[in-house]
């Protein structure tokens, strides 16, 4: 069943935040909403989670619409970017917080935090206080108090924007884990393209209050409805080829040292890959290759080389 | 550069005991001075008459002590509740005429007491809540509030709704989050709030006086005469007093808030 939003609309103080936002999220699903801060991604999950007031629309969770349904008992949690943890509570009291709401038994309590911890990697944190936690450790336990209120969906709004890249992954591919071993739906808040890409079912693109795509990774990314969305994927070439122009990835040109129609204007290492500027009878255009080949190729700025075109956006 | 600054700091520390250690000193060295004329820069004659005359009134003494301190316990009380709320609505709701109560949570700083006191006890003869200790206790809320509004605002302004939130799709109810999360966050502040108040009504004298009409006796009402009759060693031991009770209310508090907020990572009035 998951998740209904039909024609949603959110205003504040007369300005459409969200403009007739439609999405189905289907049960199991990890769905990824992505897009530049301020397109209305974090009031679409909050809208969900039932803390903001809606203007038009609705929200049916497991078909139940959710109008006139509070906050604590939609069963939908948020991990907020700030991750919020309560200060006055050890790592293990705030994972036993939404247990103690629900009046579950002590023992059970003490039990699912020690379970949690070990599915967060944190065994024996029970009694860590929050501000003697690292950034990393104050997510996992985040997370685990999210799972602790077992929810009908998870909901991560940015929860990993303020870690390091090797950090950020490793809490990506652990919030995966998470998602499939305990049968969660969730939908996660993200302004990074490669996060999305690597970890969603599909992807909802938004832009200024409207979803642009929703689709699969794969199709998101070779079949983008318009420049807009190929265009937050990466850089594109657009190239004349006959009558019509074509869109083409950097990584779906490649040069051909034998021929001689282009000039190597610039050439960027960028560690694995390395970035081609090539000038062009149609003007300039950017390739893009492992560096590895570019080193075998003996490309040197200023060289005439020949350009071929093996893939393109929308086929 | 460094030596300098530690001039300036031995100045203002200079300047420190001149303002209040010396007082205080002298306000001790009082207690048990029988004469001391000027241009004597000591004592004269000492004495223990002051504080054996205080002693002696015990029974008396312990009574108007304990109904200081439940007048005042009561108006503090009273003005977290009040302020705690009326910064929640200051803070976190939109509504209008929010500015007009906003002001008038701080006009008692801005009138002074001996202004408003005559208005408010034609209000109360007419309540009939003249002479009794119900109308001491609100006419003291009126000057404790401000404060006890102010320190709140401060305080939840800097926790905010976030944990609310958070607590809220955890699955507390509005009033679970309030209580278990909010109000523990805000215990340091509320501690802040409910020492301020109870120093500001344990210090009223003149509503005190014309509100409970001599019938309700505090502390003050007791001190006050003495000051003015020029009794100094009698007045000085009841300065000494007060100023011991003041300071062991701002000890106690600030020492429990010290502690509750060790473990939070909460910044207050960053």
């Amino acid at each position: 069943m998951g998740v209904r939003i039909g024609q949603l609309s959110v205003s504040f103080g007369g300005t459409r935040v969200l403009n007739e936002i439609s999405l189905e999220i289907a049960d199991g699903e990890f769905v990824s909403l992505l897009g530049a801060s301020g397109c209305g991604k974090s009031t679409l999950l909050k809208s969900i989670a039932g803390l903001l007031e809606t203007e038009a629309g609705s929200v049916e969770i497991n078909g139940e619409a959710m109008d006139n349904i509070s906050p604590e008992k939609r069963g939908t949690v948020i991990v907020f970017q700030d991750l919020r943890l309560f200060p006055h509570m050890t790592a293990g009291k705030n994972i036993a917080f939404p247990m103690s709401i629900k009046k579950v038994p002590k023992e059970r309590q003490q039990e699912n935090v020690k379970r949690l911890l070990k599915q967060v990697q944190l065994s024996g944190y029970e009694n860590r206080k929050v501000r003697e936690m690292s950034g990393g450790q104050m997510q996992r336990v985040a997370l685990a108090r999210a799972l602790a209120a077992d929810p009908r969906l998870l909901l991560l709004d940015e929860p990993f924007s303020g870690l390091d890249m090797r950090l950020r992954m490793e809490m990506g591919e652990l919030v995966r884990k998470l998602h499939r071993e305990n049968g969660l739906t969730t939908v996660l808040v993200t302004h990074d393209k490669q996060e999305a890409l690597k970890f969603s079912d599909r992807i909802a693109l938004m832009s200024k209050g409207e979803i642009l795509q929703y689709d699969t990774p794969q199709e998101i990314f070779r079949h983008p409805v318009n420049r807009e969305v190929a265009e937050y994927f990466g850089r594109m070439n657009y190239i004349r080829e006959g009558e019509r122009k074509i869109g083409v990835r950097p990584f779906d040109i490649r040069i051909l040292p034998s021929g001689n129609d282009c000039v190597v204007e610039e050439v960027v290492f960028m560690g694995e890959t390395a970035e081609v500027l090539l000038g062009t009878p149609q003007g300039r255009v950017y390739c893009m290759m492992m560096s590895r080949e570019l080193d075998e190729m003996g490309v040197k700025v200023g060289e005439r080389v020949g350009m071929e075109i093996v893939g393109r956006v929308g086929e | 550069m460094r030596k300098k600054r530690v001039t300036v700091t031995n100045m203002v520390l200079a300047c420190f005991v001149f303002t209040i250690i010396l007082p205080v000193v002298v306000l001790l060295l009082w207690t048990v001075t029988e004469r001391w004329a000027w241009p004597d820069l000591f004592p004269q004659v000492f004495s223990m008459r002051a504080l054996a005359g205080i002693f002696q009134k015990g029974g008396t003494l312990t009574r108007i002590f304990l109904s200081s301190i439940m007048i005042s316990s009561v108006v503090a009380v009273l003005s977290v509740v009040i302020g705690t709320l009326t910064a929640r609505a200051l803070v976190l709701y939109e509504f209008r005429g929010k500015g007009l109560i906003h002001f008038l949570t701080v006009l008692p700083f801005m009138v002074p007491a001996t202004a408003f006191a005559m208005g408010i006890q034609i209000a109360f003869i007419k309540m009939g809540l003249n002479n009794t200790v119900m109308g001491v206790v609100v006419s003291h809320l009126i000057c404790s509030l401000p404060y006890a509004v102010r320190l709140m605002m401060d305080g939840t302004a800097a926790v905010g709704d976030r944990l609310e939130e958070q607590a809220r799709v955890l699955g507390a109810s509005a009033v679970q989050a309030f209580v278990r999360v909010t109000l523990p966050v805000l215990v340091p502040v509320l501690l802040s709030a409910f020492s301020m108040s109870y120093i500001v009504s344990f210090s009223q004298y003149f509503l005190t006086l014309l509100i409970g009409g001599g019938q309700v006796r505090t502390f003050t009402v007791v001190m006050v005469p003495y000051l003015l009759s020029g009794e100094r060693n009698i007045a000085c031991a009841y300065s000494v007093i007060f100023l011991g009770v003041t300071l062991a209310v701002f000890g106690i508090f600030e020492k429990i808030a010290d502690r509750w907020s060790r473990n939070m990572d909460t910044e207050f009035y960053a």
